[in-house]
């Protein structure tokens, strides 16, 4: 009877459990080990394991688009952060000062970009903002007698911040709305009661009890930010022109799946891909040391 | 209908919390034990594992003689009921009482006739298709009652149930509870913080502080003859009065000194205590007596109806509990002397334990 | 007594909440439009294709490019489902194991899925088609769902083990002295608990997959195993000059119909996941 008691509990974890470890082990322990063994390779097409130690990493170094790339990267995490928090911030701001309903509503509506297929938002951001005259705002100016913009040719940053900012302003309007919500109501009256306009309230009141949850989000979103490259891929591919946007896993992407089918460098391709990993690893673990995730994390209590 | 045996029994949670020590403890058959105590104590964590959810880290669990550590909840035949209710949101009431007969796979019209003669004697007929989040916190409680009862178990366990029910329904419950497990007569081990619940509900009561057992006993015993200051200063309300004091002997008399004062102790008590010198001197309110004269100052009066709540104040500035009859009145300020009831107080060691 | 800060707030409010779904909104104009490049008059014309499901009737040339357009839809459902099927039922047993039991490793499992879910798939790509080639499920199906649930996972675990966590321990104790084992339990009280965590679960990675492109585009060759996504993609790509946007917009409206349906029903579970995914 103590024996199988025992042993039901583990056979329980055993079958219960054993999927979703394999699964965690088979798609990060492995291609994370991979990725760092084959960044130490000349892997290409052959498939054959070509060792040459720390030459990528140098060759990466010494790489003239290596500076743009970088570069590149750069500007895309920080604009599109500061668009993803600073206009979820004013979505949530508007939406929880309306009636609930519109503000759900609200909030519904601009988390549709994010549900929608990637293909479909990115073909219709490029149809709407097209340099050419046959793009839906060019076609519209041109009616009214305008000179068309060459909207993507030359405003491709904010054309790309306002791409990817639709898809990510929706899940910070959604964190921050949930949390203003939450703060408890006395506050806000004591303000009001106190006289305080709904501008100092906002600023002295709600945006100091969300921090926590700016702080979360930006930490978040710019781990998320430095590998994303979904719409920058579906939309400019890295151009227009000479890498202009091209950043760092797209570059990667482009090494190893190719623009042109001779490419397929995969060493080189795993370098920068092992070199972004770095990156994230050491953000994840200062982020759990910092928001301390170990609260989250309470034991069971039975047996 | 189940006799139920601790012995040495002991709980050790991971990281080395020591819940429950060295607990021995008997409850007879159809008996009401409550187990009673402060947060923490280790009675919630007792319960549980005499019903199986946790397993003693050493020590046994007998019922009727029989070891059942290692037996699972569901084949130890009890019924238990929860201070948060537990009924299970998804079901109707019908579905919940049936519950425990389905898993048994008894057949339909059993079950049926069993649940509906246990929720007529509930009194929750009309609500077996209602959801329990449409009922009221009684009514919930009349639920878990019945899910209890419907399958005759030997043994009945309850953690808290009135604590989460308004003031006034609680007494009205708390008969009740007593009337139905008389007429069941099944054996109940009830766990409480109330001192009042438990003195009202119980057969005997055991008291645990610290994961150990203090004392057992009925109530009477409990009230009359506390066996250590924690059980003194934990039954009855108005807490009794717990007064540091120094036993002196001048002259063939013995004395005791408390309070800035000096009392004359009667013989039997004096040769007791003759020799000891720091004690620890226990005397409920309603066993301490106020005349006019002159050694105390009234401190608060607080008229209660049917008695009088009183704060006296002793020459060394400590407030002294009394109690008065309804129609003794003293006003703040008065000056009164202070005698107690010989007969019925107690002295403790300072460690704690009853010296008589 | 209405301000007017009142009004000019909600008026705002209104054009903001109306701004997303603008570009919605001139896909279903452009798909119904009579002139394939600009939105001009209204007609059926453009969804002429879902009869036979073939793209260029009158182009042999291209119809041997693109696959038949239910070929592509019985794809995306097949992944779409796939995903759904194999998140929903893995997170549902290991959320409540670990939400549930003390087991040594569970700290540092759930930091491996804090871990997984924190840093995007893309940077495993590389590695993945490595895996993927020399597993031999290159250009299938089945190894793109499988990456997909990989990727979904975490997050439904999460969520998942979010909910068991707001059960109380008293249901669970009592069914064990009602009479179930704990599986019994859990079986019988717990899953029914959890079934609205479940739902915006099984909700959440049918759409995951629905939509997903990447991993098609990055794994698959075979024209015959794309899906819609790749569809619309390689149209797209391909016919930048300009030919004819009014049919990929209405290829995308067939494609998309799924998703609105879904978003309107479903919209307050999908938050509910968001926020799940960010607490964890």
């Amino acid at each position: 009877m103590r024996v199988s008691r025992e042993l039901s509990k583990k056979l329980i974890i055993g079958v219960m459990l054993t999927p979703a470890v394999v699964v965690a082990v088979l798609f990060l322990a492995v291609p994370a080990a991979l990725t760092i063994l084959i960044s130490l390779t000349e892997l290409d097409y052959r498939f054959k394991w070509i060792w040459c130690g720390l030459n990528n990493y140098a060759r990466l170094l010494t790489d003239p688009t290596t500076r743009l790339v970088v570069q590149a990267t750069a500007i895309y995490v920080a604009g599109t952060l500061a668009f993803n928090t600073l206009w979820g911030l004013c979505l949530a701001l508007l939406s929880t000062h309306v009636h609930d309903a519109l503000g759900t509503f609200m909030r519904a509506a601009w988390l549709l970009p994010r549900v929608l297929p990637s293909v479909v938002w990115a073909m219709l951001m490029m149809w709407i903002f097209s340099p050419l005259d046959a793009g839906f705002l060019n076609s519209l100016i041109i009616n009214m007698g305008g000179q068309p913009v060459p909207w993507t040719f030359r405003y491709y940053w904010p054309f790309l911040f306002v791409v990817n900012g639709f898809i990510g302003s929706s899940l910070s309007a959604i964190i921050f709305s949930s949390a203003i919500k939450s703060i408890p109501p006395d506050y806000i009256i004591a303000a009001k009661v106190d006289g305080a306009s709904s501008f100092t309230i906002i600023t002295r009141i709600i945006l100091p009890m969300i921090k926590w949850h700016i702080a979360f989000f930006v930490a978040y979103n710019t781990l998320s930010l430095l590998a994303s490259f979904e719409y920058i891929l579906l939309t400019l591919n890295g151009g227009p022109g000479y890498y202009t946007t091209e950043v760092m896993i797209l570059r990667a992407y482009h090494l190893a799946f190719g623009q042109y089918m001779v490419a397929m460098d995969f060493g080189y391709a795993a370098t920068h891909v092992t070199i972004l990993l770095v990156v994230g690893l050491v953000l994840s673990i200062a982020y759990w040391r910092v928001f301390r995730l170990r609260r989250l994390m309470i034991e069971p209590k039975l047996e | 209908m189940v006799r139920v045996r601790l012995e040495n029994v002991t709980k050790v949670f991971r990281g080395g919390v020591e819940a429950v020590r060295d607990l021995n403890l008997e409850v007879k058959d159809g008996e009401f034990m409550v187990l009673l105590g402060p947060s923490g104590c280790g009675k919630t964590t007792t319960l549980l594992m005499i019903a199986g959810v946790y397993k003693p880290t050493r020590g046994y669990i007998y019922f009727d003689d029989q070891v059942v550590n290692d037996l699972e909840p569901k084949d130890r035949n009890i019924g238990m009921v929860f201070q948060s209710y537990a009924l299970y949101p998804h079901m109707t009431v019908y579905e919940n009482i049936a519950f425990p007969l389905r898993l048994k796979k008894l057949p339909k019209e059993e079950i049926d006739r069993r649940v509906r003669e246990v929720a007529s004697m509930l009194k929750i007929e009309n609500l077996l298709d209602r959801r329990p989040s449409q009922l009221s916190g009684g009514q919930q409680q009349r639920v878990a009652l019945a899910r209890a009862i419907v399958k005759r178990p030997g043994l009945f366990l309850m953690d808290e149930p009135l604590s989460n029910l308004d003031a006034k329904i609680r007494v009205e419950v708390r008969a009740e509870l007593k009337r139905l497990q008389r007429e069941l007569g099944i054996t109940t081990i009830y766990v409480t913080h109330d001192q009042a619940e438990a003195m009202s509900l119980a057969d005997r009561i055991a008291v645990m502080n610290e994961g150990r057992l203090q004392q057992v006993g009925t109530p009477d015993e409990l009230y009359y003859h506390p066996a250590n200051v924690f059980v003194a200063s934990f039954i009855g309300a108005p807490a009794a009065n717990l007064i540091d004091a120094d036993i002196v002997e001048v002259g063939g008399s013995v004395f005791m000194e408390a309070l800035g004062m000096r009392f004359q102790l009667p013989s039997d008590l004096a040769q007791v205590l003759r020799g000891a010198s720091k004690v620890v001197f226990m005397v409920r309110p309603e066993d301490v007596r106020l005349s006019p004269g002159k050694g105390f100052t009234v401190f608060s009066v607080e008229w209660l109806g049917r008695e009088s709540f009183v704060h006296v104040q002793a020459p060394d500035g400590k407030l002294l509990r009394v109690t008065l009859p309804p129609d003794r009145h003293v006003s703040v300020g008065g000056e009164v002397s202070v005698s107690f009831n010989y007969k019925r107080v107690h002295f403790y060691r300072p460690s704690g334990e009853l010296i008589v | 007594m209405v301000k007017v800060r009142t009004i000019l707030l909600y008026l705002v409010a209104v054009v903001v909440a109306a701004v997303p779904l603008v570009p919605l909104g001139l896909l279903f104009a452009l798909a119904l439009s009579e002139h394939p490049v600009y939105v001009r008059g209204l007609t059926l014309a453009n969804f002429e294709f879902l009869k036979t499901g073939v793209l260029f009737p009158g182009d042999p040339h291209r119809s041997k490019i693109y696959p038949n357009v239910y070929t592509a839809a019985a794809n995306t459902l097949l992944l779409a489902l796939g995903n759904m099927a194999l998140v929903t039922l893995i997170s549902s047993m290991a959320g409540y194991v670990i939400s549930r039991y003390s087991f040594r490793g569970r700290s540092a499992l759930l930091g491996t899925f804090l871990v997984i879910h924190g840093v995007p798939a893309s940077v495993m790509l590389v590695a993945l088609y490595y895996l993927l080639k020399a597993t031999g499920l290159l250009n299938t199906l089945l190894g793109v769902v499988l990456v997909k649930m990989a990727v979904d996972l975490p997050l439904g675990v999460w969520v998942l083990k979010g909910f068991y966590d707001g059960i109380p321990w008293d249901t669970e104790i009592a069914a064990l002295v009602d009479g179930t084992s704990r599986f019994g339990a859990f079986f019988r009280v717990m899953l029914p608990l959890v079934s609205p965590g479940i739902f915006s679960i099984a909700l959440f990675s049918f759409l995951s997959g629905w939509g997903e492109f990447i991993f098609v585009y990055t794994f698959i060759q075979s024209s015959t195993n794309w899906t819609l996504s790749m569809l619309i993609q390689s149209l797209f790509a391909s016919e930048m000059g300009g030919i004819n946007l009014a049919l990929i917009a209405a290829l995308s409206v067939f494609y998309l119909v799924p998703v609105l349906v879904l978003f309107v029903v479903g919209e307050k579970y999908l938050v509910r996941v968001t926020i799940g995914g960010v607490k964890g």
